[in-house]
C-alpha cells in the first residue's frame, strides 16, 4: 500500500466512520482536533485496516493527517 | 416567586436576565470558576453548577459566554435523576418525615442477623418479581448489593459457580463462552467489564482467561439465533439489558425475549437480565415482556431512589444457588435502607405511578417524534418506552451530544448521553449515534410535556441557524 491510498484510507476513515463531516478535504498539515474517543476509534482502525500494534503509534503525532498516515507508512514498510 | 435563599437566582432564571458574578456567595463562585473539585473522570465536564430544586425544576446556573462578569440562571426540568436512580423526582417529598423516623429506630447490623425491615422488602420484591414473571414468588430469591457493577458480578459470580467443584478446584460444564450485547454498560469493575465491547471502557483492563465473551445484536432475531448456533454447546451465561442503554436506548421485541428465553433454555445457559438501568422505569417493574421468566435478575438505580446506591441479584432458586460465603457485602439492605426503599416502592403502586410515566412516555414520543421530522438534519430517530426515551442525534451531531444536551439545559431540559454504537468493528446498518436519554420522574405532570418538547424545538432552531 503506497503513501496515496494509505492517506485515502484515513480520510475515508475520518469521514465514513467518524462522521467529521467538516475534515472532508482537509489540508495534510492542519490540526484533526480528534478527542481522546476520536483517537481510541482511530487506534482500532489503524490496528484492523493495517495489521499495526496501536501501542506503536505516538499519541502526539495523531494531531494530523500528514502525521498518521507517516506513522502509518512507516510501520507498514518496517 | 420560590422562597429560597436563591430566590434572585430563580428570578433571574424566570426573567432570562443575567445576574452579576460578584453578588454571588464565595462557594458558589469557587464552583463555576473552578469546579466542585471531584476529579474530571469525563475528560471535560460541564460549566454548570446545580443550586436547588424543587418538585421537577432544578436551578442551574453557569457563567455567561458573553461576560467573565455576569452568570446565567435557568429553571431546568430534569428529566435525568441522576442516571436515572431519582426515578420519584419531587414525590420524594412525601419520604422526608418516614427517612426521620427510619434514622431514628433502624438498627444498624450487617446481613447476618435478622431484620423485620428486611424481611419485609424482600417479600414485596419477590411478589413484584413473581407478578411480572407469573410464577410464585417463593421461586425466587433475592440479595441485596449496593451498586449495579456489584449486583452484575454476583450474578455472574453465580452463574460461572453454578459447576465449579470448590474441593478439587475444576469447572465441570465444559462451557466457556458468554454471551452478551454490542454497545451494551452492565459496569465498570474488572468482571462487568468483560461484557463490554468498547474499547473506550475496556482498554487497560485484562481479560478473563478461560472465558470467551461474544457479542450479539441487542433485539435483532436473526444475530440471535446465529450466536446460538455458532457457539451451540459452549454458553454457559447470556446477559441482556431490559432495554439497551448506553448503546442507544434500543427494545426487543417479545418474538427476541421469547426465543432468547428457548434458545438459552436449550443450551442449558444462565439468563441473566440486567435491569439496573431499566427497572422500575418503563410502566412496569420490569422492562422484561410479562410472563418471560429469566434465570436472574439484577435491580439497581431506582431502586435506591437516588437516596442512597442500593441493588439486588434476584435468582430462580430451581436453576441457580449462592454458594456460602459467597456475596457478602458491607451494605446489604441495611433496615433504614429496607423501610424507605419499601415505602418508596408502595407510593409507586398506590399512586399508579406507572400508568401515570406510560402516559407521559407515549406523549413524549409521539411529539418528539414530530420534531424529528421537523429537523430531520438533527434528529435521526426518536424511540423507547414509558420513562426511558431516547433521542438519537443525526450525523452531523453523531458525536457532539454533549454540545446538544449543555444548549438543551439552556433551554430548560436536563437530558443525558448515551454513547450509542460508532464502533468500527460494528458494521454500518447497526451502528448508533449518540443519543440523548430522558428518565423522567414516574410522577412527573403531563403538563410538563410540551415545556420539553418545545425546549427540543429551540435547540433544534438554534443549532439549525446557527449552520445556516
Amino acid at each position: 500500500m503506497n503513501l496515496e491510498q494509505i492517506e485515502q484510507s484515513v480520510r475515508n476513515f475520518l469521514i465514513e466512520d467518524l462522521m467529521k463531516d467538516e475534515l472532508e478535504g482537509v489540508a495534510l498539515n492542519a490540526e484533526l482536533g480528534l478527542d481522546s474517543l476520536d483517537t481510541t476509534e482511530l487506534r482500532v482502525f489503524v490496528e484492523e485496516n493495517f495489521s499495526l500494534d496501536p501501542s506503536k503509534l505516538i499519541a502526539e503525532k495523531l494531531d494530523t493527517l500528514e502525521h498518521i498516515v507517516g506513522q502509518i507508512a512507516e510501520h507498514v514498510k518496517g | 416567586m420560590i422562597s429560597s435563599k436563591y430566590s434572585m437566582l430563580w428570578d433571574a432564571a424566570a426573567s432570562k436576565s443575567p445576574i452579576s458574578y460578584g453578588e454571588l456567595d464565595v462557594n458558589l463562585q469557587e464552583c463555576l470558576t473552578s469546579g466542585d473539585g471531584l476529579f474530571d473522570h469525563y475528560g471535560g465536564r460541564t460549566p454548570f453548577v446545580f443550586l436547588e430544586t424543587t418538585g421537577i425544576e432544578t436551578l442551574v446556573v453557569e457563567k455567561s459566554e458573553h461576560s467573565d462578569e455576569c452568570v446565567d440562571a435557568y429553571n431546568v426540568i430534569n428529566c435525568t435523576g441522576g442516571y436515572g436512580a431519582g426515578v420519584l423526582g419531587g414525590n420524594l417529598n412525601f419520604l422526608s418525615e418516614r427517612v426521620s423516623a427510619a434514622l431514628n429506630t433502624a438498627p444498624v447490623m450487617n446481613d447476618e442477623h435478622h431484620s423485620i425491615d428486611r424481611l419485609s422488602l424482600v417479600k414485596k420484591i419477590k411478589s413484584l418479581i413473581g407478578e411480572h414473571t407469573q410464577t410464585s414468588a417463593s421461586d425466587w430469591d433475592v440479595s441485596f448489593t449496593s451498586t449495579g457493577t456489584e449486583a452484575v458480578e454476583l450474578a455472574m459470580q453465580m452463574s460461572l459457580m453454578t459447576d465449579y467443584q470448590l474441593g478439587t478446584d475444576t469447572d465441570t460444564s465444559g462451557k466457556d463462552v458468554i454471551l452478551a450485547c454490542h454497545g451494551a454498560w452492565h459496569g465498570w469493575a474488572t468482571g462487568a467489564n468483560q461484557l463490554l465491547d468498547r474499547k473506550q471502557f475496556t482498554g487497560g483492563i485484562p481479560r478473563v482467561a478461560g472465558y470467551e465473551v461474544v457479542f450479539m445484536h441487542y433485539g435483532e432475531l436473526s444475530s440471535l439465533r446465529d450466536m446460538f448456533a455458532q457457539y451451540k454447546g459452549r454458553i454457559r451465561t447470556v446477559i441482556v439489558e431490559g432495554i439497551l442503554g448506553d448503546g442507544g436506548v434500543i427494545d426487543a421485541s417479545e418474538q427476541w425475549w421469547s426465543e432468547l428465553e428457548q434458545l438459552a433454555r436449550d443450551e442449558s445457559a444462565v439468563l441473566i437480565d440486567d435491569e439496573i438501568l431499566t427497572g422500575f422505569r418503563t410502566g412496569a417493574t420490569l422492562a422484561l415482556p410479562q410472563g418471560r421468566i429469566p434465570d436472574c435478575i439484577t435491580l439497581g438505580k431506582a431502586l435506591g431512589f437516588g437516596l442512597f446506591p442500593l441493588s439486588a441479584v434476584i435468582w430462580n432458586n430451581k436453576k441457580l444457588n449462592l454458594r456460602a460465603g459467597v456475596g457478602v457485602r458491607t451494605f446489604n439492605a441495611r433496615p433504614f435502607q429496607a423501610q424507605i426503599v419499601e415505602q418508596a416502592l408502595d407510593f409507586i403502586a398506590t399512586n399508579d405511578l406507572n400508568s401515570n410515566i406510560k402516559l407521559i412516555g407515549d406523549a413524549l414520543i409521539e411529539q418528539l417524534k414530530e420534531v424529528q421530522k421537523q429537523f430531520p438534519t438533527i434528529i435521526r430517530d426518536v424511540r423507547g418506552r414509558a420513562g426511558l426515551v431516547g433521542i438519537e442525534l443525526e450525523r452531523k451531531y453523531a458525536r457532539k451530544g454533549r454540545l446538544v444536551r449543555d444548549e438543551l439545559i439552556r433551554a430548560g431540559v436536563l437530558s443525558e448521553v448515551e454513547s450509542g454504537m460508532m464502533m468500527t468493528s460494528i458494521p454500518k446498518e447497526y451502528r448508533i449515534h449518540e443519543t440523548l436519554r430522558m428518565t423522567p420522574p414516574l410522577g412527573m405532570d403531563i403538563q410538563m410535556v410540551p415545556r420539553i418538547v418545545q425546549a427540543y424545538v429551540d435547540v433544534c432552531k438554534k443549532l439549525e441557524g446557527a449552520n445556516a
